[in-house]
């Protein structure tokens, strides 16, 4: 059984999402949390034996604790192949699906961040600018057909559809016809509306 | 077969360690005009590392998946947990955090921006290690007794900061760094890391 650590309207909504997808029976444990507009309250100091930061999402499954939203889908998918959620390791396609992985977790993450204050310089950041991470995933994103590894829909997708999910609502992205139309295909699968009315806890 | 895209002394150093580590077969390709385009590389934002693996043309980038693609590729060298090992969770963990958390962190303090907590991903690099040194002070790896990739990126992280004033003293990651950088894999690297 998977447990997950969940705040409503948080990142491990995402997770929510991904576990609908996955099909099998999961619980879900409330924690608070200090939300990014400073409302909430903090989890109490035992959290950090599951989360060390305190934060959301963080799984349990029969024992094994994996935090990072990538580490968990990149899990989740391998754990349960039947669920058709990832490349398989020998499938040529995998090699893409892990770096889309890294890649959200990493420059996705972190850029759009640093390029509100302004810091998104091509040095010594190391992460590079927010135009050349844009025009990348616009790229990736319309090469979707229908979903980044092509008929299979992915743990990948959820991470990429909900990425665009937020930054858009919060302009932290431009709302390109292709992130609107990629987003709007991915959350009208019936897991996605599933995740919404479970997303209260 | 891999072929590493490569530039002597930068982060793809660590991936000929890596491949060392793993005994699987290589070749190094060097790219010329680092930092900026290289068309022989195909990173999309021409850095390095990138991988391809020439069995099947597929091309890797971000450290993370790198790592977790040749140990998965790679998995008699036993290091890196496989599917359905209990270590598995814990290594996953690990790797993502390298990417979202240790190297943003390092980067906020590097160039002295305040991490935006808790819009932020990440954390500031003090409290991303007092995780690093809490998993390392039962070490002597950070999935334990078994060395595994993530400690290739941890270990050489730290081995390179050294005692930059970015890192916090710490008597642990001092024995943490001095337990990878024995390890004769990394000896053969620096042997191939080239000069720039």
């Amino acid at each position: 059984m998977i447990t997950l650590h969940h705040a409503p309207r948080s990142r491990s909504s995402m997770i929510v999402w991904l576990l609908e997808e996955l099909g099998k029976p999961y619980r879900i444990e409330l924690t608070p949390i200090i939300y990014g507009n400073g409302t909430g309250s903090p989890a109490p100091e035992a959290y950090r034996a599951i989360h060390p930061h305190k934060k959301v999402p963080a799984i349990d499954h029969d024992g094994v604790k994996v935090f990072e939203c990538a580490g968990i889908a990149a899990y989740v998918a391998d754990r349960f192949p039947q669920a058709n959620l990832a490349p398989k390791p020998d499938d040529p396609k995998r090699g893409l699906y892990a770096s889309l992985m890294a890649y959200w977790a990493g420059p996705l993450n972190a850029i759009p961040t640093a390029h509100m204050g302004g810091w998104d310089k091509d040095k010594p950041t190391g992460f590079g600018t927010f135009d050349e991470m844009e025009a990348f995933l616009e790229k990736t994103i319309a090469a979707a057909d229908p979903w980044l590894f092509g008929k299979d829909f992915s743990a990948a997708d959820v991470l990429y559809a909900a990425a665009l999910n937020f930054y858009m609502m919060f302009d932290l992205l431009p709302k390109k016809p292709v992130y609107v139309d990629y987003a709007a295909r991915a959350n009208e699968r019936p897991a996605a509306k599933r995740a919404q009315e479970r997303d209260n806890g | 077969m891999i072929t590493l895209f490569h530039y002597p002394q930068t982060r793809s150093s660590r991936f000929i360690f890596l491949l060392e580590e793993l005994g699987a077969p290589y070749q190094i390709h060097q790219i010329t005009n680092f930092p900026g385009k290289d068309p022989a590389n195909p990173h999309p934002h021409g850095k390095v590392p990138a991988i391809r693996d020439e069995d099947t043309g597929e091309v890797i980038y971000e450290s993370p998946a790198i790592a977790l693609y040749l140990t998965d590729k790679f998995p008699k060298a036993g290091i890196g947990p496989t599917v359905g090992e209990n270590t598995r969770g814990a290594y996953l963990s690990w790797l993502v955090y390298y990417g979202s958390v240790l190297e943003p962190a390092f980067m906020s303090k590097f160039t002295n921006q305040p991490v935006p907590r808790p819009q932020a991903g990440w954390v500031d690099v003090e409290e991303a290690m007092a995780h690093v040194i809490g998993a390392l002070s039962k070490g002597p790896y950070l999935l334990g007794e078994k060395f595994s990739a993530a400690d290739v990126l941890y270990g050489t992280t730290f081995a390179m900061f050294g005692k930059s004033p970015m890192m916090p003293k710490s008597d642990v990651i001092d024995l943490y760094v001095k337990h990878v950088t024995e390890r004769p894999a990394l000896a053969r690297a620096q042997a191939k890391d080239g000069a720039r």
